[in-house]
């Protein structure tokens, strides 16, 4: 339930003073969302053990072993390991590397690229804007897998078309968002007192709409992660993901390995799970952000 | 209302167009040489030369918009062009594919109806007790869990529990219900599960939304059994948004059907569109593109004309 914020306009949004009291912030947001910052805590673990996978991994994960196929999980090897002997464990570590940046990646190229899009389209108006928008409504009538299959389709499947196939979907959405909250700042009377000034354009822009539409801005940003990870696992499951020699959670999942999920239960275990621990965590913590920072928005999404 | 009617279906032909020039420009603006990329999946090197008499086959080296104009009256015409790989008109193997699939997306939006309803008002009406804690963690679940492990883990489960494989070829419902359900339930139940918790989450914040108006407070002053006011009052108005969820991802639901399908290999228009992309075949990406985004535009229509029926205040001028 929404509680009395007694916040006075727009401006207020953005917590202006992050530099200043980090730990301020931290700990009210801690008290406010407790639910995301658990997720907030589990990201920052997963990120620690995707950076450093190459420390903590007790294999390389591209060692072959013919005499342990299928190996259950034991002492040795935590997860088990695949079809091929490799070391399950490792493959989940080196694989996180691969989420992240891909839904990082992905999120914030899509939310920028977009959200450019929205502010100029929202800050002149006419027929640049009817056309960016009506070509963002053609773009979000389809689901974000199929519109990033296709792309990957005319792109082939490396590492950055992966990228810029999943930021795709993501552009309409952000323009959108961002273009809405453009439209209403436009109104503030700052703008107004800016513009009589004589402030140009590009200082309008930048200088006075820019920050006051960065809490919805980064409220899409942080949406769009979780799905923007299941979109990578998707695709490498069905084969047109981030090639080999990489590992990604859902490449693990795919191709021959399907053979051995009756007998060998925990190749399909581990990496699915990390899957969802990730997306989950992403998902509530953007939900969390979206309620501290604009109580208006709960439930929206 | 009918010159309502007439005027959305009007307005439908303009937005096709774009979806049409969407469709067609996807595949060709983007950086990528079709008949190079082709070549290089079949494996040999070829020749420039015969490259550039692939290119001329498929009508690649004319300019984009004789392409595109070329493409569209095809297409108007009924002819999607004909698979680069499978030799076979696209119409024809576009056709074959859709029956598994609309299976799929009608029996998982009936799970999803069925799960997510009685979820959402359950845990509306019970607000903050146990009921709805598990229920709304039954949604949350069903909205992180990525649903082609769900499905996964569900068959190692039945696997090891029952030492049940589900069936591999797809038998059509019409000849053999049994044998159809068989194969078709749990991966319907899988792609509904998810649109049943968005559909719970949905609900549960429409009807506590409506309970709080005035007029379900005056029809309480008044006397009426909670019942009738649930009836009457409630759920009226709360079906708005849910049946506006249901629709949006209704359409949406093509998205979970390429991932269901590869699970439990059912041979539907899915992994037809999964195998297309492996194989760099444009025509058939760019008729299932063209399908979902006409797919998408009529239930958006049928979404705003339900409103009418639905809630009387929304007038059709």
């Amino acid at each position: 339930m929404a509680k009395p914020y007694g916040r006075a306009g727009p401006q207020h949004w953005l917590p202006t003073n992050w530099a200043r009291s980090g730990q301020l912030v931290i700990g009210r947001f801690v008290r406010r969302q407790p639910v995301g910052a658990l997720c907030l805590a589990i990201i920052l673990l997963l990120a620690v053990a995707a950076v450093f996978a190459p420390l903590l991994s007790p294999y390389d994960p591209r060692v072959i072993r013919p005499a342990e196929i299928a190996a259950a999980p034991s002492l040795d090897f935590w997860f088990g390991t695949d079809h091929l002997g490799r070391d399950m464990l490792s493959m989940v570590l080196y694989g996180g590397q691969i989420a992240l940046l891909v839904g990082f990646t992905t999120s914030i190229l899509g939310s920028v690229i977009g959200g450019a899009f929205g502010l100029v389209g929202a800050f002149f108006g006419g027929a640049a804007d009817n056309v960016v928008q009506r070509i963002s409504d053609v773009l979000m009538s389809f689901p974000s897998l199929i519109l990033a299959l296709a792309a990957v389709a005319v792109l082939g499947p490396t590492l950055l078309n992966v990228i810029i196939a999943i930021s795709i979907p993501i552009i309409p959405r952000a323009a959108r968002v961002v273009r809405s909250s453009v439209l209403s700042v436009k109104e503030q009377q700052y703008i107004e007192a800016a513009k009589a000034v004589g402030c140009g354009p590009a200082r309008m822009m930048t200088v006075h709409i820019l920050p006051n539409v960065m809490a919805p801005f980064l409220i899409i940003l942080t949406a769009q992660l979780g799905g923007a990870i299941l979109a990578e696992a998707s695709l490498s499951f069905l084969g047109v993901g981030v090639p080999p020699p990489n590992f990604s959670w859902g490449g693990v999942l795919a191709g021959h390995a399907s053979l051995y999920f009756e007998t060998a239960p925990w190749t399909a275990v581990f990496p699915g799970a990390a899957i969802a621990v990730a997306v989950f965590a992403f998902n509530l913590l953007g939900d969390a952000l979206r309620d501290y920072w604009d109580p208006k928005l709960r439930g929206a999404g | 209302m009918r010159a309502y009617i007439l005027r959305r279906i009007a307005l439908l032909v303009p937005v096709l167009l774009g979806i049409s020039i969407l469709v067609f420009a996807f595949t060709r603006v983007l950086p990528g040489d079709a008949a190079i990329t082709r070549a290089a999946l079949e494996g040999g090197r070829l020749t420039e030369e015969e490259v550039t008499a692939l290119r001329e086959h498929w009508g690649l080296d004319k300019g984009i918009h004789v392409q595109y104009l070329q493409w569209f009256g095809d297409v108007a015409q009924g002819d999607l062009g004909t698979s680069w790989t499978a030799g076979r008109s696209v119409s024809s193997l576009v056709w074959s594919r859709i029956p598994a699939t609309a299976n799929l997306v009608v029996f998982s939006m009936f799970f999803a109806l069925i799960l997510g309803i009685p979820l959402g008002i359950v845990s509306a009406y019970r607000r903050n007790t146990p009921l709805d804690y598990m229920s709304r963690i039954v949604s949350i679940l069903g909205l992180a869990i990525p649903n082609f492990w769900l499905g996964v883990m569900l068959v190692i489960a039945l696997v090891l529990a029952f030492n049940w494989t589900p069936p591999l070829e797809y038998i059509n419902f019409f000849s053999d219900p049994l044998g159809n359900l068989e194969k078709m339930v749990l991966p319907s139940f899988v792609l509904g599960y998810t649109l049943a918790a968005l559909i719970a989450r949905m609900t549960r914040t429409a009807i506590l939304e409506v309970q709080r108006e005035d007029y379900v407070r005056t029809a309480y002053a008044k006397g009426l059994r909670s019942a009738v006011i649930a009836r009457r009052h409630v759920f009226r108005n709360a079906a708005l948004p849910v049946i506006t969820v249901v629709g949006v991802y209704l359409a949406l639901m093509m998205g979970g059907v390429v991932v269901i399908e590869k699970v439990f290999n059912i041979q539907g228009l899915g992994s037809l569109l999964v195998q297309a992309v492996a194989d760099r075949d444009y025509p058939i990406v760019q008729a299932e593109l063209l399908l979902v985004g006409l797919l998408v535009s009529i239930v958006n229509l049928a979404i705003d004309l339900a409103y009418g029926l639905i809630d009387p205040r929304i007038r059709y001028g």
